[in-house]
This record gives C-alpha cells, structure tokens and sequence, in this order.
C-alpha cells in the first residue's frame, strides 16, 4: 500500500486518539518513533494545576511540536486547546531579550523611557534601591511578589535571599490571589496543607460535586476524565454549582446556581441534613473529630478606615473554640432546606438531591473546587464547610472519597504551598510564627540564631505582609523596593485605579518586573527584566494531586533573557552581607564578614556541593543546563537537594519527596515519596506509609492528636452587594481559550483569534431591560472604575438575572479597574467574583 | 498543514446529533465512535487559521461535553504530499 506522508501523519493522529479513547486500533504508532530528526522529551505543561505532562519535539534548537504524553497518569496522551499551543508561547514577536531601564539624560529616572542596559546596570541599581530601602525602612521597606508559576527552586532561592538575605518576611507569591484560602482551611482542618487524595478519584467516584468551579473550561482534561466516568458508570451522578450557568452544566445531573455567597449557607444545609436524618458516620467522628467553631463578623480585609471594618467585631479573628456535637448539630439547624432556598435562590428539590448525594453511605463523593471557593471574603470558612459534610459521613481518605481543591497554576502546590514562599512560610509547612521553625531552618542554612525575622520578631516588630497589604503599602509609602517576578500582578490584583497603579508609579517607589514580555505589569515598572521560560530552563513543578514533575531544558532563551534562578542568584552576588545584616547578627558568624549573600545563600557547601552535569536522558540525548554552565555546579539538584532536609529532617513529618534524580526518570511522584513509593491516599493505614495498621485506621496526624477539626462557620453577607445604583452582581474569571491574564496566551494568534477580547456575559432579560442587545458596545462601572465593552447574551456562560461576568484575561480591558480589594480576612485571599456594578449603553 | 485528533464525549443518546454537526464542519472526520459516548475525530485543514478555528468550533459545539486533543501535526512544508512508504 503506498501512503503518502500525509495519510501516514493522518493515521498516527487516529491511532493515536482512539488508543486514549480506549477504542479497539492497531498497534499505536507514536510521534517519537517519527524518525523526523525531531527529538522528544517529556515536560509539564506550563498553565493551570493539573500538571498535564506533553511530549516537547524539538529540532534545530526550537519546539516544533507539542504532544499529550501517552505514558503520563495525569492526561493520558491527552491535551487540551491551551496545551496543544503551548510550544508557541515562547515565540511571541515582543520577547523581551535586554534589560530595560526608565532614564533620562543617561541616568535612571521614574519619567525617562526604558532604554536597553546590561545586566550589570540592572542589578546595580537595583542592588542600590534595595538595600536603601531596607534600610530605610526596615523589613517591610522592601518586597518580592513570586510565583506558582515558578519552579520549585526558583521558589527556593527567592526563599533564602528574602527571608535569610534580606531579613524581611515580604516575601509573597501570586498563589495569595488563588489557594490562600484552601491552605488556612487545609491547615485548621488537618494542620497540613494539600489534599488527602488524589486524581485516582475521578475513575473510583459515584458522585461529583462542583463548587465554584468551571473544569469543563480552566481544566478541560480533568474535565474529560470526569465526563468519561460519568458517561461510564452506572449510577454516576455529577452536580455543578455556580453562580451561573457554565459549559459543566451540560454534563450535570443537578444544575445548581444559586445567590453569590450563600455557598456558605448551602454547605451547612447539607451538614443539618446528615444530622436530622442521622446519615452521620458515628464511629467515625467519635474516633476521628473534633467539633469547633470560628469567631463570626470578621470584617473584610479592607482598609482600617473603611466603615465595615469599623462595624465588624471579631476583626481578622480566626481562634477556633471547642464545642460538642450537639451544639454543632444545633447552630447548622438554622440552615433547613426552605431556609436555604429562599437564602440561595436555589429550589428545595435541587438541594435535596444535592444533600442525599452527600448522605448516601453507599455512594462515594468527590468535592472539587477552585476559585469560587477561594477568592471568598470567607473563603477558608467555605473550604472548611466542605471539610465538614466529608468528615461527618466519613467520606474522606480513601479511595473514591474525597474533598479535593484543585489549583490553577502550574506549582501553586509545589512551589507557592511546599516551599512556603508565602510572608508567613518556611518550607515544608513550617511557618515564620514559631520559633523553633526559624531555628531549624537557619540550622539547615547554616545562618546565626535570630536571622530570620520572627513574625513577631523581638528586634523588628511584626514583619509580616501580605499580597494586598503590599500594593497598599507601596501606595502608601512604606514599602518602596518591590520585585514582581513570574506574574502580572498590576493586571491581576483588585482595585487597579484605587491601590496597584498609585503604588507602582509613586515616586518614591522603585518597581521590577521579570517577565518575558512586555505586560501590563512590565510597562508599570521602573526597571524591566527579560526571562527565560518554560523549556528554556531545567525546572520542576508540584500540581494539585501533591505529584511532582521534573523537566530537562529544551531549547536556549532568546537574547540576554535568563531564567528566574539565574536572576535571583545572580543579583544576590550584587548585594553584601554587610548592607543588610546588622553588625550584632554578623559577629555571631564572623566567618561571613565581608561576604556576598551569594557565597551565604548558594555557595554554602551544600547548594553547590553537586558538579556541573552533563544531561542526557535515558535515549542518550544531551540537554543544556544554562544555569549550571553559569554558576559551575548543578544548581537545581544542590537547591533541591537542600530543600528535600526540611522534609526528612524538619519537625514536620509528612512531605517527603524522593531524591532529585528519581524525578527526571518518573512522570512524576506523589508526596509523601517513602523509600520509592508515592502515596496515593494520605492519613489512611495501608496507603499512608505514616499510618501504621490496616485500611480501616485513620489518623489525622497533622495534628498532635491525630484528629481533624469541623469548624461550624455561618452564612454572612460579602463585603458589597448591589443596590439600587449599582444593581448587578459582577463576577470575574478564565475562558477555555486563555490562561490568566492571557500574558501568554494572548501572543498565540490561534488562540487569541478564537476568543481576541474580554466581552460581558449577561442574561438576555437583563440586557433588553437596558436597551442593549447581544454585541452592544456598554460600559461597566463601579464605585472605582469603568471598562468599556461588549455584551454577549448568546454565550457559553449564561448568566442569571442579576449578574454579569467577565473574564480578566484582557490587557486592553482591565477588569481589576472596577474590582474591590476585600479579601478573606483569614487567607488574605481577594474576592474577585463578587462586587457591584451597573451597565450603561456606551 | 495540520492535522489533529481528538477525543470527543457526548451523551450516548446525543451521537446522533453531534454526528450531523460535525458534518457540516469542513475538514473533520469521524473515525471511530464508541456506545458509550466517545468519538474519535480527525481535523485536517491546509489553512493554519481555519484549522485552528475548527478546534474550537468542536470545543463549541451543541452536545459536545469535552474535547480533548491527543496528536497533532503542523508545518508549512510540502513535503507531506510525498511518498514515505510501500
């Protein structure tokens, strides 16, 4: 039979999909034995947390093509729209290949324009800004804003330069904006962080429960996997909550939008329905929990002078108090169906559906979520309501079981989570609070006793500050050095024209970017830096199921533009011990004196302790390693390698990951890794290495004695509502086409075709209600700001009554100008999905 | 050129449905279909815009609950009208 090649690339693609599908083929023919000159290697994709791992052609020193990796557990071989472009994020036209510094007359100037400059320049001015600054004004003078987005030991070493280098605990990373939340209440539940169970669960359930998550768009592979089990298996059921219809409510067997907020008072309804009809796993919440509750009227996280904050009485206080059964039995009574529904919207009929899901023994729930749970002004009050119904039917821990908070970046578990880079966190969940924690981190740093700031440090005062706090800061003058790397914080953070912009362009400040373009974020800044992404570096990234995934580098970055680990390592070598460290603290290691916070940090015999590698893989191709040809040892490994002791020596058992080369071999590895093995389902006998006895012992071993908290948290109002002037509910988030703030995806023309800009979705009755019909052009204001758009009736996203949505991604339309910056007080995590705003003809 | 397949799952009582759909889409084939709801398709189009638009009028279409791509081809070259075996 003769083919031609492009019958030949036909059939592969055929064979290829219907070996995934599970359909009868012959024998798969993959890309890899294409014997095109093409050499393949597996890497994680680069957007959202479900840790896809694709298959990364490259020829003549560029990515030619991007496949889903048959052998990887999380896509099996499949990808998604977003993936499938991935290799093109890298070759956008405007690749940032210079440092770029504002100056006039030759010199650096906040007005001047960007001009090229080297490197040199770059950290020398920097260096100069920011050992003024902290100086100046202490800890809190200066700031680094990192990255889920960044690799494991990128995370690492902004880690030390900040928290050790610097003494400063301004240290925050955009997962702030995302799983905040999902840690306090993973922390106050369990006392660790990330979930019991894993992405196994999707074949082993009978019910699926959305909360506040659109998977069929922000993570369409999960999404397939669930459709597939749905469509499958006898008696599956899956319910999709929102507070508009979405593309799963296609899927749903039970569609469910309900009244922003009142999540809270749903979740608890559940709860009152398992008690009233004694559906309660007894055995097990005698054994295994604990009862609480949490101080209510907590306020909003706004400004001290906002008038809510004034009126609220338990400001910011999260202290749980012990209670029984019977008085948590007691306060969620409240929450009856009739009550519920006329709080939510919601009918009586869908919630009883949804609450016997929950209370059928025989059924095995998984609950998933993500932002809408999240960016929450009670979010961890939410994630914790969930935590409550598994706990109390037991359904947690084991296979099929399970509460599970899905992440939207590619390491927010892995880098912002387990590396601990936010201002409260060390580590391997240990924390700045406690100090013994600062104590054995130090230890392991080699640094004197007292370098890390406490969060309450006996020389400094408070020190911490977190992500919103920051840009108030910098508006206000008290932070004026702030480093934003790996992220478009002006795009993505709230109140756009009222804090972010007035923080960056405040002359006093001095702002970095590192980014490989020219973003929102990049243009606000004073000083530009180029980097090298994705596959231009060896990296490493933690998704949501607690699996790590390494990477080789691939290709070489274009120009002057280097890796995020190079930046920060690179810049500690600019900086002297002597600037930042006070002469008490250095006598205590005279042996320091004259040092650069590179030699304390990297070159302290243990991070540079392993020589530079020749990497190949198993095929016998080679790789480079720019980072480790610069420094001259292999940085990522030393890096690794030193952050692995804060797992198997630190106080806190339970993260334990395998040794560094274990990882380039595996399509990754689920934490805890003992001798080898992964776990699929933590605090389990039998699954857990850390739980001694069979499969029906339980221990929660995060804390001391082994039980887990349910914590009752009321229904209370969000921080704005509509009103008579501003009547519409405006919730912001993602589309299927773009990830985030679209810095990326927005420079793949395939993908900015298919959805070019941000349009407001908004439900028919509303629009004629406003003269407006599907494409007109309309303004959105609220109390800080006003956007000019398009409105879509006719959309994936149908809106009720009442509310309008509008996805974020887009630079030409900045949704933040009109968002509020109320946050959780609890997670200092910002509520982007509710404020109010009206809509006008423009 | 470029050439894509992907997984496609609709409800089993909707095949028929998605099946006329996709048929009026230029460059798409249906390659296997399975009871349960899966379809296997294949997008080949010349042009690297109305490829891409394909994609994602799958991704879009009524009855469609997922799409995900597995393989895929794209280059400008015309070598792909040679003869690559006997």
């Amino acid at each position: 039979m003769k083919l031609t090649r492009r019958e030949f690339i036909k059939s592969n693609a055929v064979v290829a999909a219907a070996t995934t599908a599970g359909i009868t083929v012959p024998a798969a023919l993959y890309a890899q034995q294409g014997g095109d000159g093409i050499r393949w290697d597996k890497v994680p994709c680069r957007f959202c947390g479900t840790g896809c791992s694709v298959l990364v052609g490259v020829k003549d020193g560029r990515v030619v093509a991007t496949q889903g990796d048959p052998d990887a557990p999380v896509n099996k071989g499949l990808a998604c729209i977003k993936g499938y472009f991935l290799a093109k994020v890298m070759y956008g036209k405007d690749r940032l290949t210079k440092p770029l510094l504002r100056k006039k007359n030759g010199k650096f100037d906040k007005n001047g324009e960007f001009e090229q400059v080297s490197w040199d320049e770059a950290f020398n001015i920097m260096a100069e800004k920011f050992v003024a600054a902290r100086k100046a004004k202490g800890p809190k003078g200066i700031g680094m804003f990192g990255s889920g987005q960044w690799t494991l030991w990128e995370g690492y070493a902004a880690q030390k330069l900040i928290k050790a280098g610097f003494r400063s605990n301004s240290l925050e990373p955009n997962a702030r904006h995302c799983m905040a939340s999902a840690v306090g209440a993973f922390m106050r539940a369990f006392g660790i962080d990330e979930p019991m169970g894993c992405y196994d669960d999707m074949e082993l359930a009978d019910g699926f429960v959305l909360w506040g998550s659109n998977m069929a768009e922000m993570h369409p592979i999960l999404w397939s996997r669930i459709t597939d089990t749905r469509l499958t298996k006898k008696g599956c059921e899956v319910h999709v909550l929102s507070t508009f219809r979405n593309r799963c409510f296609e899927l749903a067997d039970n569609g469910i939008v309900f009244h922003p907020q009142t999540d809270l008072a749903i979740s608890n309804c559940i709860a009152n329905h398992i008690i009233q009809t004694n559906a309660y796993d007894k055995d097990f919440i005698d054994k295994h929990v604990h009862f609480n509750k949490t101080p209510t009227d907590i306020g909003y996280g706004l400004r001290d002078a906002d008038p809510r904050e004034k009126a609220a009485k338990n400001r910011a206080r999260g202290k749980l108090s012990k209670i029984g059964f019977e008085e948590y039995a007691r306060l969620v009574s409240k929450y009856t169906f009739e009550y519920t529904s006329r709080l939510s919207g919601v009918p009586v009929k869908k919630l009883r559906k949804l609450a016997a899901l929950y209370a059928d023994p025989d059924k095995k729930v998984m609950s998933l979520w993500t932002m809408g749970f999240n960016q929450h002004t009670r979010g961890v009050w939410v994630n914790g309501n969930v935590y409550n119904i598994h706990l109390l039917m037991g359904k947690i821990a084991e296979p099929g079981n399970g509460p599970f908070s899905l992440t939207g970046q590619p390491s927010a578990c892995g880098t912002a989570r387990e590396v601990g880079t936010f201002t409260h966190r060390l580590p391997a969940d240990l924390v700045t609070k406690k100090d013994a924690h600062c104590k054995f981190a130090e230890k392991i740093w080699k640094l004197p006793e007292g370098t890390i700031p406490r969060a309450k440090d006996p020389e400094m005062g408070k020190t911490l500050i977190h992500a919103v706090a920051m840009h108030r800061a910098l508006k206000d003058g008290r932070m004026n050095c702030f480093w934003v790397m790996c992220n478009n914080n002006l795009q993505a953070a709230a109140n756009f024209n009222g804090e972010s912009l007035p923080g960056w362009r405040n002359p006093d400040n001095f702002i970095v970017v590192s980014d490989p373009y020219p973003t929102v974020s990049a243009m606000g800044a004073d000083l530009i830096l180029p980097t090298a992404m994705w596959a231009e570096k060896e990296g490493a990234y933690g998704n949501s199921e607690r699996r790590t995934q390494f990477w080789r580098q691939q290709v070489k970055a274009p120009g002057e533009a280097r890796s995020d680990l190079w930046q920060i390592m690179e810049f500690s070598r600019h900086v002297r011990v002597e600037d930042v460290w006070p002469e008490a603290l250095i006598a205590k290691k005279p042996e320091y004196r004259g040092k650069t916070l590179y030699d304390i940090l990297y070159a302290n015999g243990q991070v540079d302790k392993f020589p530079k590698p020749k990497v190949t893989d198993e095929r016998g191709n080679h790789y480079d390693n720019d980072e480790s040809e610069h420094f001259g040892f292999y940085v990522q490994k030393g890096l690794f390698e030193e952050y692995r002791r804060f797992q198997h020596e630190g106080p806190k058992k339970g993260h334990e990951m395998a040794e560094y080369d274990a990882y380039h071999k595996a399509r990754g590895l689920r934490w805890p890794v003992i001798d080898g093995k992964e776990t699929l389902w933590r605090y389990r006998g039998g699954y857990d290495p850390h739980v001694k006895g069979g499969r029906d012992v339980v221990q929660f071993y995060g804390k001391p004695d082994g039980k887990a908290n349910i914590i009752f948290a009321p229904y209370e109002p969000p921080a704005e509502s509509p009103d008579r002037e501003f009547d519409l509910w405006l919730c912001t988030g993602r589309v299927l086409e773009h990830w985030h703030s679209g810095s990326m995806t927005r420079r793949v023309p395939e993908l900015y075709r298919a959805m070019p800009d941000a349009v407001l979705y908004m439900n028919p009755k509303d629009a004629r209600k406003r003269k407006l019909r599907n494409g007109s052009k309309v303004k959105v204001i609220t109390r800080r700001g006003e956007i000019v758009t398009r409105v879509d009736t006719r959309g994936r996203n149908r809106p009720p009554r009442g509310l309008v949505f509008v996805p974020w991604f887009d630079a030409g339309r900045l949704v933040n100008k009109l968002t509020l910056d109320a946050t959780d007080p609890l997670s200092k995590e910002t509520d982007y999905k509710k404020c109010a705003c009206k809509v006008v003809k423009a | 050129m470029g050439i894509c397949s992907l997984v496609l799952h609709t409800r089993p009582e909707k095949i028929q449905l998605v099946l006329d759909r996709i048929e009026a889409l230029e460059g798409v084939e249906v390659h296997a279909v399975s009871g349960q709801g899966k379809l296997v398709v294949c997008v080949d189009r010349q042009e690297p815009l109305r490829y891409s638009e394909t994609i994602m009028q799958l991704h879009n279409l009524s009855g469609v609950l997922s799409a995900a791509l597995v393989y895929e081809y794209n280059d400008e070259s015309s070598i792909t009208h040679r003869e690559v075996s006997t």
